[in-house]
Parts: C-alpha cells; sequence; structure tokens
C-alpha cells in the first residue's frame, strides 16, 4: 500500500476504514486459517469432543441403555473451550508481538485508524473460530448420522451462541494486550484473571471437601457460602459461565433467557472490543 | 516341657498386661457444647409426604412449599455442633419446651396473619409409602387421632383372633389327623388380615402455614403480648417452577438398578435388543437451594440459577403410547411383573409378566412391579412415547424421545467425524512443509 497521498484513492472516511479493516482482516484470517497451530488445536478439540462421544457409544453398547440430556452439549462445550482459549492466546500473543516489534505503529503511519484495526482483527477471529467449528460442526453430524445420536435444535443454538462467546473471550484478550502493551503482562493478566475465576467457581465445591474443625460451628461455611454467591456474580460476566447458562437454557427451551445470555455476550464482546479501540487511541501504538 | 512352661507364662504375662492396659481413655468421655437457643420445628409438605427438621437460631431463613399446609413451631432447645456428620443437632431429649402465642406472618411491613398455636395431627391413611399425607388441624386433629386410635384398636383386635382362630385350626387338623378323618383336603386356613399401614403422629401443636410465593417476615408474639427476642426469620415460600413426569426405566437383566429419565428433553438411547420396563413417576421442579433446603435445612448446596426434579408418587393410570412422526403405532398397557433371582453362577435378575407366567409359581406372588414394556426390536429406529391418561389427554411433561443406537459400526465409521480435521492438519503440515524448505540446490 502505497503511502503517497497523490495515489490514496478518494474515499469517504467510512470506506477508507472499512477498507483498512478489511486489509487487516485478510491479513490476520490468512495467517490464522494457514496456521498449522490453528489446525492442530481444532483438531485437538474435535478429538476431545469425539472421545465424548465415542464414550456415549460405549455406554450404550455395553449397557443396553443410556440416557442423556443433550448428547452434544459436553462436546460442544469441550471444542469450544479449546478453540476461544487458543484463539484468544493468539489475540494476545499476535497484537503484543505487533507493540513490541514496532509494527503496529508502522501500520498506523498509513490510513488505519484505532477502529478498522480492532474491528479489522476480530473479524479475523470470528472467521477462524467460524472455520473451526465448521469442521468441528461437520464431524458432530457424520456422528449423529452414522450412530444415530440425536443432534437436537438446541445444540445449533449452543453452537451460535458460541460465536459471541468466542468473541468476548477475544476482545477481553485484545483489551487486556492494549492495555498493558506488552505480551507477558497481556498473558499474566488474563492467566490470572482466568485463575480467579476457576478458583471462585470450584473453591466453593473444594471447600466442602475440607473438614471442620470447630466445636460448634464450621468456620469455613460462611467461606464457602462468599464464594458460591461471588461465582454467581461472575457467572454473569465468564464467557464459560455465560456458554453453559445459555446451554442449560436451550436444553430447558427458556428462550428469553438464551436471549439474555447471547445479548450480554455480544455486549461484553463490543464493550471490550470499545474499550480496545479507547486504549489504542489514549495509550498510543507504541510497547 | 520347660520350653511349654515358659510359653504358657509368657501368654499369660501378656493377657494380664492387655487387661491392666484397658483402661476408659478421656477422650471418649468428651461431650459437645450445648447451646439453649430458639428454634423452629418445621413440617414441610412436599409431594406428598412431611419432611420434618429444625431451623437453629442461626439459620434466618426458613423455606415451604406455596399453597400447601406445612406446620411450623417455635421451641427451646439444646442444640450442639456434631462435627463427625459436620452437622448441627438438637438434644430434643435434654430440653423441648414448646413457646406458646401467636405466629405473625407480614409481608414488607404488612401484617398478613396472626396464627394461634393449633393442635394437628399429619396422617397416612394409606401407608407412608402412598406419599398421600394429610393434616388435621383444630379440633378435626383429635377426631381424627381417635378414628386412628380406632383403627389401630381394631387391627390388633383382629389379629388377635387371626392367631386364635389359626390355633384353633392346627388343633381340629391335628384331631383329624391322629382319628384318621382327613380323607380330603383339608379346609383352607383362616385369612390374615391386611397388614395394618395407617401411620400418623401423635396430636401435636404448632402453626399452620399456607401461603402464597413470596418473602415473608414470621415472628411469635407470646400470651402477653411481646414479640418473643430471636423468633423473628424469613420465610421463603415457593412453588414448583414445572411439572412433569419421571420415568424409572428398568432394564429387563438389571432390576436393581433402573436408570432414571426425569426431563422431558431426555433422549431415551437402547441397543437394538435391549427390553426395558418403564415405570412414570409424578415429579416437580424446583430451585436447586429452595428444594435443598427444604428437605435439609443445614444443606448448602445448590445454586439459585439451578433446578432439580423432586421424585413423588408412583403414577398408576393411564397408557404409553408410542408414537413415530406424530403416528399413533403402538398403544402399551400398564402390566403387574414378577423380578425373579436368576441362581447359579450368572447371578442377575429376569423379569416375568406376573400373569402369564408359569415359572416358580410366581403368578401366586404379589407382583413386584407394575410398568410398561418397551422392547426395542419390535420398535423403529426412532419414535417417541407419551402417558396418557384414562379420559385419553396426553400428561404434561411425559414425552420421550427414543433412539436405537448403532453400536456395530465399521472402524472406518467410527472415525468419520474426525475426517475433516485430520484432513485440514494434513493440508496445513503439507503447505507448512513445502513453503518452509528451500529446494535441494538452494540449501
Amino acid at each position: 500500500m502505497s503511502l503517497d497521498p497523490a495515489h490514496l484513492p478518494a474515499e469517504s472516511p467510512r470506506v477508507a476504514r472499512w477498507h483498512a479493516a478489511s486489509v487487516i482482516w485478510v491479513r490476520d484470517c490468512r495467517a490464522l486459517l494457514l496456521s498449522p497451530g490453528t489446525a492442530s488445536v481444532t483438531f485437538m478439540a474435535a478429538l476431545a469432543a469425539y472421545l465424548f462421544l465415542v464414550n456415549y457409544g460405549y455406554a450404550v453398547g455395553e449397557s443396553g441403555l443410556t440416557i442423556l440430556s443433550s448428547t452434544f452439549h459436553l462436546p460442544v462445550l469441550a471444542f469450544v473451550a479449546i478453540v476461544a482459549l487458543y484463539l484468544t492466546l493468539a489475540a494476545i500473543t499476535s497484537l503484543a508481538r505487533e507493540y513490541e516489534r514496532g509494527t503496529l505503529e508502522t501500520l498506523f503511519y498509513g490510513p488505519i485508524d484505532n477502529v478498522a484495526f480492532v474491528a479489522g482483527k476480530m473479524a479475523a477471529y470470528a472467521c477462524a473460530y467460524l472455520a473451526a467449528l465448521t469442521l468441528g460442526g461437520i464431524g458432530y453430524l457424520l456422528h449423529a448420522l452414522a450412530s444415530r445420536f440425536a443432534f437436537p435444535a438446541s445444540t445449533w443454538a449452543v453452537i451460535g451462541l458460541s460465536v459471541p462467546v468466542t468473541l468476548h473471550l477475544v476482545a477481553f484478550g485484545l483489551c487486556l494486550t492494549t492495555l498493558s502493551r506488552k505480551l507477558r503482562a497481556g498473558l499474566g493478566w488474563f492467566l490470572a484473571i482466568a485463575a480467579v475465576f476457576a478458583g471462585v467457581q470450584f473453591g466453593s465445591e473444594l471447600i466442602t471437601l475440607v473438614p471442620a474443625s470447630n466445636q460448634y460451628y464450621n468456620p469455613l461455611r460462611f467461606a464457602q457460602q462468599a464464594l458460591e454467591r461471588t461465582g454467581l456474580v461472575l457467572a454473569w460476566g465468564s464467557p464459560f459461565g455465560l456458554l453453559t447458562k445459555g446451554a442449560e437454557a436451550a436444553r430447558r427451551g427458556h428462550v428469553g433467557q438464551f436471549l439474555t445470555v447471547l445479548g450480554l455476550s455480544v455486549f461484553f464482546a463490543a464493550a471490550f472490543a470499545g474499550i480496545s479501540m479507547r486504549a489504542l487511541l489514549r495509550r498510543g501504538v507504541r510497547a | 516341657m520347660k520350653a511349654f512352661a515358659y510359653r504358657w507364662s509368657g501368654c499369660l504375662c501378656l493377657l494380664v498386661g492387655l487387661l491392666a492396659g484397658r483402661h476408659p481413655s478421656p477422650l471418649a468421655a468428651q461431650d459437645p457444647v450445648r447451646r439453649e437457643e430458639l428454634v423452629y420445628g418445621v413440617n414441610a409438605y412436599l409431594g406428598g409426604v412431611y419432611e420434618g427438621g429444625f431451623y437453629a437460631q442461626d439459620q434466618g431463613t426458613i423455606y415451604l412449599l406455596a399453597d400447601a399446609p406445612s406446620v411450623v413451631s417455635l421451641r427451646r432447645t439444646l442444640v450442639y455442633f456434631w462435627p463427625i456428620t459436620n452437622r448441627l443437632v438438637a438434644d430434643w431429649g435434654a430440653l423441648n419446651q414448646q413457646i406458646t402465642g401467636h405466629l405473625e406472618i407480614r409481608r414488607g411491613r404488612r401484617l398478613q396473619a396472626s396464627i394461634p398455636l393449633t393442635e394437628y395431627v399429619i396422617q397416612y391413611p394409606a401407608g407412608r409409602e402412598s406419599r398421600r399425607a394429610q393434616l388435621h388441624a383444630g379440633a378435626a386433629a383429635r377426631r381424627q387421632w381417635s378414628e386412628f386410635e380406632r383403627q389401630r384398636v381394631q387391627y390388633r383386635q383382629a389379629v388377635g383372633r387371626y392367631y386364635q382362630d389359626l390355633v384353633e385350626y392346627r388343633q381340629a387338623l391335628d384331631a383329624q389327623i391322629a382319628a384318621g378323618e382327613l380323607e380330603e383336603a383339608p379346609a383352607a386356613p383362616p385369612a390374615e388380615p391386611e397388614p395394618f399401614v395407617f401411620a400418623s403422629t401423635e396430636v401435636n401443636r404448632g402453626y399452620p402455614v399456607r401461603l402464597p410465593p413470596g418473602r415473608y417476615t414470621i415472628q411469635v408474639r407470646d400470651d402477653a403480648g411481646q414479640v418473643m427476642a430471636g423468633s423473628r426469620r424469613q420465610l421463603v415460600i415457593f412453588a414448583p417452577a414445572q411439572k412433569g413426569v419421571a420415568y424409572a426405566v428398568v432394564p429387563h437383566d438389571r432390576y436393581t438398578f433402573p436408570e432414571a429419565s426425569d426431563d422431558a428433553g431426555e433422549v431415551i438411547y437402547l441397543r437394538r435388543d435391549a427390553l426395558t420396563y418403564l415405570r412414570p413417576f409424578a415429579q416437580e421442579e424446583f430451585r436447586a437451594p429452595y428444594l435443598n433446603r427444604l428437605l435439609d435445612s443445614q444443606s448448602a448446596e445448590g445454586r439459585f440459577d439451578q433446578f432439580a426434579w423432586h421424585q413423588e408418587a408412583e403414577i398408576e393410570q393411564g397408557a404409553l403410547v408410542v408414537r413415530r412422526r406424530g403416528e399413533i403405532i403402538r398403544r402399551i398397557e400398564r402390566r403387574p411383573y414378577a423380578v425373579r433371582q436368576i441362581t447359579g453362577a450368572a447371578l442377575g435378575y429376569e423379569i416375568h409378566d406376573q400373569t402369564t407366567t408359569d415359572i416358580e409359581r410366581l403368578r401366586e406372588r404379589r407382583p413386584d412391579f407394575y410398568g410398561y414394556r418397551l422392547d426395542a426390536q419390535d420398535l423403529p429406529a426412532a419414535f417417541s412415547f407419551g402417558l396418557e391418561d384414562d379420559q385419553g389427554q396426553l400428561v404434561a411433561g411425559s414425552t420421550r424421545r427414543v433412539k436405537i443406537v448403532r453400536t456395530d459400526l465399521a472402524p472406518w465409521l467410527r472415525a468419520l467425524p474426525l475426517a475433516p480435521c485430520v484432513a485440514v492438519l494434513v493440508w496445513s503440515g503439507v503447505r507448512r512443509r513445502r513453503f518452509t524448505r528451500l529446494p535441494r540446490d538452494m540449501e
């Protein structure tokens, strides 16, 4: 792309931004889709999901009877968790490297602004996720056809919900990186926050395993309740918490709750993307 | 001989030592610290039975079912923490003092009701297993207790008569045998009276509560008009989120290990040769923490956004209707079944139709269960079933999908779902190899 203004097309700012975003999108999309890493992670995610399905098949074969509420929900959740985490780590790494190597600064000397850059990146990760999901989805359908396991409409709803949930996580990763502008800091913050969410989620259950030491009142009861209530609140902000809620709402046929979860995922993805754009503008593009 | 004497004297010394060493440990005498507390004793109605429990002083919220009669009563007792089970326990034997007065129920600041201490009795005329509890309060409590007493005495007399008749019957039979007069089959022995299943509590005193869903505050005002300190609690009255039908799916060869299907969204997967029996039960779904705390006031399990089913009485009427693409293909009637334990090395169970079997006089026994027989060999690969009541109406929440799963897939067909991902992985690897390796002449 020429930097000579004479060679720049006479476009409106909106068209120019769209053009710039599409360039970023194509660049990142190519990098992600042609990367053996993406293919390997997609294969591993599909394999993890496949293990659940094979297990169900063996269960029916061995016992003659198995009752399942949503056969494909758990495999889909496993697939989404692996691919979404990989894409988020890839987003953090690629953006932090662009900061640290100075390519981001070079890019911003051209006709690219903060909105186009973040929108292009988000679109690229959405495309990469959709590509992985298509591969996994074809596999699920083939399995359903071959073994006769039911593939209900609620599973399609969960698959649809996984797109904004993944973007929510990717946008969160981008947001942390634009705020920290360093690879180590971005990864560190992300892993620390993920550990806190996981700790709160599973902490209350772990506490129940600790034997009581007090004669009259179990001193861990308060901690357990505090963690449980904190977990309830955090579940409305955690991408996987939202996905689990959405899967449960889809299984129960609660359209209102499902749409709420969907709306929240879209909102969080947009909000974190907006914060990233703002951070790029305010904190600059230098590491 | 000397060695023998030594050995015996050694054993004797060891025995004396052991006996001398046996003294009570000071730890064994330790007793938990008991505190006097005002607690609420609760008889909470749930699914046709009453669940008893108590709410200690620090348990600020009582959970009860909406639009169903439950009973609460304020009592003074000794409470202690029992670390072995990690629970608070009430020592009713040491102190069980009922606090008299009126129970005030408020919603916000508005007084909803003021209930006087009332006599009540909880009864199960057809037994607790029937899950048809009756709560009688006020004057009816004494009346129903008297009725229970009358029936119990009547049963006792009937049993006494039965044993007397049995003795006389045997004596008469022995006399006939001794006299050589018994030429034909002896007369039938006296009939045993039907078991007495009527169960009842004694007449107790409490505050019967029946409220619509919502959050309330309760407190007890004593006979002097003063609010009892420590009697205020939150009261959560909750209704079921939905009602449905649960199925116990009993495999033909695993009678003792039935599978449960609670949710109408569940799919029952069967092998082609599977033979199962379905037993339907009424059920209600509640928010998990509410249900858990009603069943056990000290339970900390269940999150507010989670739901749990509670199984109730078995549904004894109706037929099972099997449908395929909306069309009825079979109607299965409820039948009695007898379970026979397989003897020998195989060990296990098999289920026989009580009305037609000729094995081991199973027909003369009481049926082990009633259910609907579902034979996968006679049915299509995918179908659904539902329970139709006596009026021909489909019972809400009773529909389930059934799929006969292919368990004999060829290995290549099993691996097929991974094929797209493997293809992309291979393509990606080949592409990377092509682009990252320089041609040999350029190395």
